[in-house]
């Protein structure tokens, strides 16, 4: 009963944790740019069909370029997040625009969703530097970068759902014997002209039973910090050789952006610290 | 430390949500579920199913049998050839290639060495028994040889 009371208050305290708000911003700044890199050319107004995919346009860009600058930073979060779930169920899943309702265009609503649960324009935005200037104007101390880290916490559940679904899917003869890798590599790359019952075998089925065991440790490796440091890179050489091999889109860059919550923030605050140092300490 | 409110109120929306999204691909994946509005993360999971690996043979009368480059015995590149002749998908994509073949080579006992992408793997789909350039005979249909519909359409 202790325990059980105790692993609770862990929880409670892990999960409704407060702490620095620049992984947010960070996240915040990448989400923009990869809503723009995946659905800016579906959403440029000359494409739009009618009022409402207008509309929809408007609100997109409006609201994503007032994310990127950190404008009304938590009004233009939750606008861009209403917008893209907007087009992922509505125009994309109820209507049937299969084409926005991929993998990565899941991922990125969803991010974009959970971003908007976080106070992300108390950092690296416009709104701070409002905040700064109004702060030095009346005598007052420069407000504290910190917020809520719940948005954070739903992030890493989301990569590990990624990775545990994802691997739980491999785990099966066809995948783990490297078949299904020879065949994803046949079809984008070799065609019907596979040297099969070669070292080719050996190799796919080597690199089926990594991957399969890579993506089981990153869905427990996100929760558990120790592991970060060997993990972490682990998991972006992974993403950044599936970039470069297959048409994720922005699959890859989301999950790899996504790591910025797992890290530890006051670990993500000191190193942005020390590449971007207070221009009045120049 | 004080539990606030606020911080309960925080753990508890995290168990809510973190619970629905890694819970809702079950749906699909374990219950078999196929709507839109639920994700899965199945990745590339049909891909390349239905590509048929394929080596072509003409035989003598003796039985013997002399391997043929389906690129130069069409007269193309690999480099340039269309899909349909770089990546057979399906039987009607080897027969396709088989059909060109016995035209381009004129009367020849034309044989196929071939296996095909199904989802538990590599399965034989043909070992040299039947002529190509002649009708087949019904054959079964191997299981596996076209995607599930996992992926939406």
């Amino acid at each position: 009963m202790k325990t059980r009371e105790s692993a609770w208050a862990r929880l409670v305290a892990w999960a409704g944790a407060e702490g620095s708000t620049v992984p947010m911003a960070l996240i915040r700044i990448g989400l923009a740019l990869l809503l723009w890199a995946r659905w800016g050319e579906d959403m440029v107004l000359v494409q739009a069909e009618g009022p409402a995919m207008l509309a929809l346009s408007v609100g997109f860009f409006a609201a994503t370029a007032a994310m990127l600058v950190g404008l009304w930073t938590r009004a233009a979060t939750a606008t861009a997040a209403a917008v893209v779930a907007t087009m992922y169920f509505a125009v994309g899943a109820a209507g049937g625009r299969t084409a926005w309702i991929h993998h990565h265009h899941f991922l990125l609503m969803s991010a974009t969703v959970l971003c908007a649960l976080t106070p992300c324009g108390r950092s690296l935005s416009v709104d701070r530097w409002r905040a700064l200037a109004r702060a030095r104007d009346r005598g007052l101390p420069a407000p504290a970068e910190r917020g809520p880290l719940l948005g954070l916490r739903l992030m890493t559940a989301q990569l590990s759902a990624v990775y545990l679904w994802s691997a739980i899917d491999k785990c099966e003869a066809g995948f783990l014997s490297g078949a299904r890798l020879e065949q994803i590599a046949g079809f984008y790359y070799v065609g019907s002209d596979l040297p099969l019952g070669t070292g080719l075998t050996i190799v796919s089925a080597t690199a089926a039973w990594t991957v399969v065991a890579l993506e089981f440790a990153l869905a427990i490796g996100v929760w558990r910090p120790r592991w970060h440091r060997w993990l972490l890179p682990l998991g972006a050489a992974f993403h950044a050789g599936l970039y470069v091999l297959l048409p994720v889109h922005t699959f890859s860059a989301t999950m790899v952006l996504l790591y910025l919550a797992v890290i530890d923030p006051p670990a993500v605050h000191r190193a942005v610290a020390a590449v971007a140092p207070r221009a009045d300490e120049a | 430390m004080t539990t606030t409110t606020a911080t309960r109120t925080r753990a508890l929306v995290f168990v809510a949500v973190a619970a629905g999204l890694l819970l809702m691909p079950a749906y699909r994946q374990v219950f078999g579920g196929r709507s839109r509005f639920v994700r899965d993360w199945e990745l590339f999971n049909e891909v390349g199913v239905g590509l048929v690996v394929a080596e072509f043979s003409v035989r003598d009368g003796d039985g013997r049998e002399t391997p043929i480059d389906r690129y130069a015995a069409l007269g193309r590149e690999r480099r340039t050839a269309p899909r349909w002749l770089r990546s057979m998908n399906g039987e009607a994509g080897l027969l396709r290639v088989a059909g060109e073949l016995c035209g381009k080579l004129g009367a020849v006992d034309l044989r196929a060495r071939a296996s095909i992408a199904t989802m538990r793997g590599w399965v034989p789909l043909h070992a040299g028994e039947h002529d190509l350039c002649r009708p087949l005979p019904p054959r079964p249909q191997i299981p596996g040889t076209r995607p599930r519909g996992h992926e939406d359409p």
